[in-house]
């Protein structure tokens, strides 16, 4: 995660033009199947559910800073705990979500206590692993999962005393009818003090564990909330697909919500939707036109993505404007913001504990150089070589490591991006 | 004896999990020692494998001289491929280790399809050299000579990462770079050198374990996936940047994976979630770690 996508993950209040462009959006989806094509509508059902998935993604990746692609398994036991619901107790939808998601969230509770130990990069290879693993069961265990034949189930009938729902464009209101609360409950959520401590956690976890937030918990919370939201991605998939197989919850899958979120912005839930329209058109809309080659232009445009839009499409709006102010600060603000808190609570931990701070620090140390002799000084009273560096406050990771031997050496300004990982 | 009884009935399942653990180790090796030491996850390390298992594909030619060329493709093949990935992956060094870890997933995604492309989703079968394609006898069972001369091969290519990595001073660097890559580059040495070095033989190493490997796992769609997997797994349960727990990590894993197929295959995937969860709960470091910033 880069220090310019955390500062803009947390979206801008809604204005009065926000009201707007949302009451459009929504009216544009709720009147949707009255303007185009079937098969139009029922791509459009996809992005909507693919699109629950990576908002549950989003949350951990985005908000919490948990690069996961492991979404993909309380996806796929949330769309089997609803086909075989469907199968053998129920044709009603809303039963179909609740088990699907009491499920899935039972299941990311359990599996969440392991995984929530990890972080960063380790925590991407254990969710993937996790993903795979998922993928392995429902292939094996198929006195339960129907192995690679899938499992179908019948046609949903939303709540009690309701007709089956034949037509795509009744399926997509369906759909459309789940997406839009639980789009509205993830954002809630995102913005909620919860939420906020979830960023919190992802730009400063010692900071905020020193004030006293339980951390592990809240990303266990995050987690187990995050795979409810995947599991009912799964039921509404049974709704509008009718059908689960293990490809259907496989790395691909895995891959293309990840790349949903990146496209889009991470911490952006709207980002997220957007992103997954992105990258449902280009696989299955663009890729149908190209022979099936989806896959391939997808990976195009995900590795050009990463190089060309580091903060995904919600990045944009803000770019420019950025580029104006910072004229080639890499990091504008954060060292100094970093410094200022880190002599307020007194952890002595700034953002150079999450590795790429060097850059940042030393920058900020050179640009403003009396107060970070103090600040750091202040705050850490452990580590007396790392008295005259931003980054010496932490002596654990390599970084005070170059800071506390630059710091003998010199001020803080000496260890500039020469010296930073 | 029952104990007798049983181990003859999974002895060929026993072996096969000594090949497989050993297979999934020449990934594994590359996987954690770059990612121990410039923590960037390489999702594109199946993709190596799969490219070295096309290639002994596309070049076998049932004898000798077709599995030397395909050895020797390899090592070309897994030189410009690490290189490749070092070069494309350095220059998003400084926006952090998830967008280097997403650039290989893109690259990944890129690899699978053309594979897919090249193979018509097929399987292709990679047909060991003429004199190994008969099965020998192990312990009263019918086992493929082909395997056995891998466990061989491999078993020699592991002693000698070992080796190099634990006994010599080129080792040593290495195994410092892991501990403290700042240290090692306040000492005066240039670190980018040692990553690359690292990367590069990482990537020839996956490359040649797929040409190896194929005719055991054959080209097809997903075998990237899976193997990248496997040996995700393995760095996990036998810890980041350690030869030595990635070779042990390797045959426990290999081992959980075979046998646990052959006693029960309904549950073989959950055996190896819960066997990596338990490491994980016991030692959230794996067996063996010598890499300190995990994080």
């Amino acid at each position: 995660m880069t220090a310019a996508a955390r500062t803009a993950a947390r979206p801008p209040a809604t204005g009065r033009l926000g009201v707007l462009a949302v009451v459009a959006a929504v009216v544009a989806l709720v009147a949707a199947p009255w303007m185009v094509d079937s098969y139009t509508i029922s791509l459009a059902s996809k992005v909507l559910v693919l699109g629950l998935l990576a908002m549950s993604v989003n949350l951990l990746t985005g908000v919490a800073g948990l690069p996961t692609l492991g979404q993909t398994a309380y996806f796929g036991v949330g769309a089997y705990a609803a086909a075989l619901t469907a199968r053998a107790v129920t044709q009603v939808g809303v039963v179909q979500l609740a088990v699907a998601v009491a499920v899935s969230a039972a299941v990311a509770a359990v599996t969440g206590i392991a995984v929530v130990r990890a972080r960063g990069i380790t925590f991407l290879m254990l969710t993937l692993a996790i993903g795979e693993l998922a993928y392995s069961a429902a292939m094996e265990w198929s006195s339960v999962t129907g192995g690679s034949d899938g499992r179908a189930a019948p046609q949903v009938v939303p709540v009690w005393g309701m007709g089956e729902l034949l037509l795509d464009g009744y399926v997509y209101l369906w759909v459309l009818a789940v997406f839009l609360p639980l789009f509205a409950v993830v954002a809630a959520v995102a913005r909620s003090p919860f939420g906020l401590a979830l960023r919190g956690i992802r730009d400063n976890e010692a900071r905020l564990r020193a004030v006293g937030y339980p951390v592990a918990r809240y990303l266990l919370g995050a987690y187990t909330f995050a795979g409810g939201l995947a599991g009912a991605a799964g039921a509404l998939w049974i709704s509008s697909q009718r059908f689960v197989s293990p490809s259907e919850i496989g790395f691909t899958v895995a891959a293309m919500a990840l790349i949903a979120v990146v496209i889009g912005g991470l911490g952006s839930m709207s980002g997220a939707v957007a992103g997954t329209a992105v990258v449902v058109l280009t696989r299955d809309y663009i890729g149908g036109e190209l022979n099936g080659r989806g896959p391939l232009l997808l990976g195009i445009v995900f590795v050009l993505a990463v190089y060309l839009l580091p903060r995904g499409l919600a990045g944009l709006r803000t770019t420019f404007a950025r580029q104006r102010v910072s004229a080639g600060a890499p990091h504008p603000g954060r060292g100094g913001a970093g410094r200022g808190g880190a002599g307020r609570d007194g952890t002595g931990r700034d953002g150079a504990g999450r590795g790429e701070g060097g850059r940042g620090g030393a920058g900020g140390g050179a640009a403003d150089p009396p107060a970070a002799p103090g600040a750091a000084g202040a705050a850490d009273g452990e580590d007396a070589a790392g008295a005259e560096g931003n980054e010496g406050a932490e002596p654990s990771t390599p970084p005070s490591t170059v800071a506390a031997v630059a710091g003998r050496r010199g001020p803080a300004g000496s260890n500039g991006p020469g010296t930073s990982p | 004896m029952p104990v007798l009884g049983w181990l003859d009935a999974y002895i060929v399942s026993i072996v096969d999990g000594v090949a497989f653990g050993l297979l999934y180790f020449t990934l594994a090796v590359g996987l954690s020692l770059v990612f121990g030491m410039m923590d960037v996850l390489n999702l594109a390390h199946g993709t190596l494998y799969l490219g070295g298992a096309y290639v002994a594909y596309l070049l076998a030619d049932g004898g000798w001289t077709g599995l030397a060329a395909g050895l020797g493709a390899g090592v070309v093949l897994g030189l410009a491929g690490g290189a490749l990935l070092a070069a494309l992956t350095q220059p998003l060094a400084h926006r952090g280790h998830l967008d280097q870890a997403l650039l290989t997933l893109g690259i990944s995604i890129i690899g699978a399809d053309l594979f897919l492309f090249a193979a018509r989703g097929e399987t292709l079968p990679a047909e060991p050299p003429a004199g190994l394609r008969d099965s020998v006898e192990v312990a009263g069972h019918a086992y493929p000579a082909y395997r056995l001369v891998f466990i061989g091969i491999a078993a020699a290519l592991a002693l000698a990462v070992y080796l190099v990595f634990e006994r010599s001073s080129l080792g040593a660097l290495v195994r410092a770079t892991v501990a403290d890559r700042d240290m090692v580059r306040v000492l005066g040495v240039d670190t980018r050198k040692v990553l690359y070095g690292v990367f590069a033989a990482g990537a020839v190493l996956a490359v040649v374990g797929g040409v190896l490997g194929a005719p055991i796992l054959g080209p097809g769609p997903g075998v990237d996936g899976h193997v990248l997997v496997m040996s995700l797994v393995v760095v996990v349960v036998g810890g980041l940047g350690s030869v030595r727990g990635a070779l042990l990590g390797a045959l426990l894993v290999g081992q959980v994976d075979t046998l646990g197929r052959a006693v029960a295959p309904e549950y073989a995937a959950f055996l190896i979630f819960g066997g990596m969860f338990a490491v994980l709960a016991v030692r959230p470091r794996g067996l063996v770690s010598l890499a300190r910033t995990a994080s």
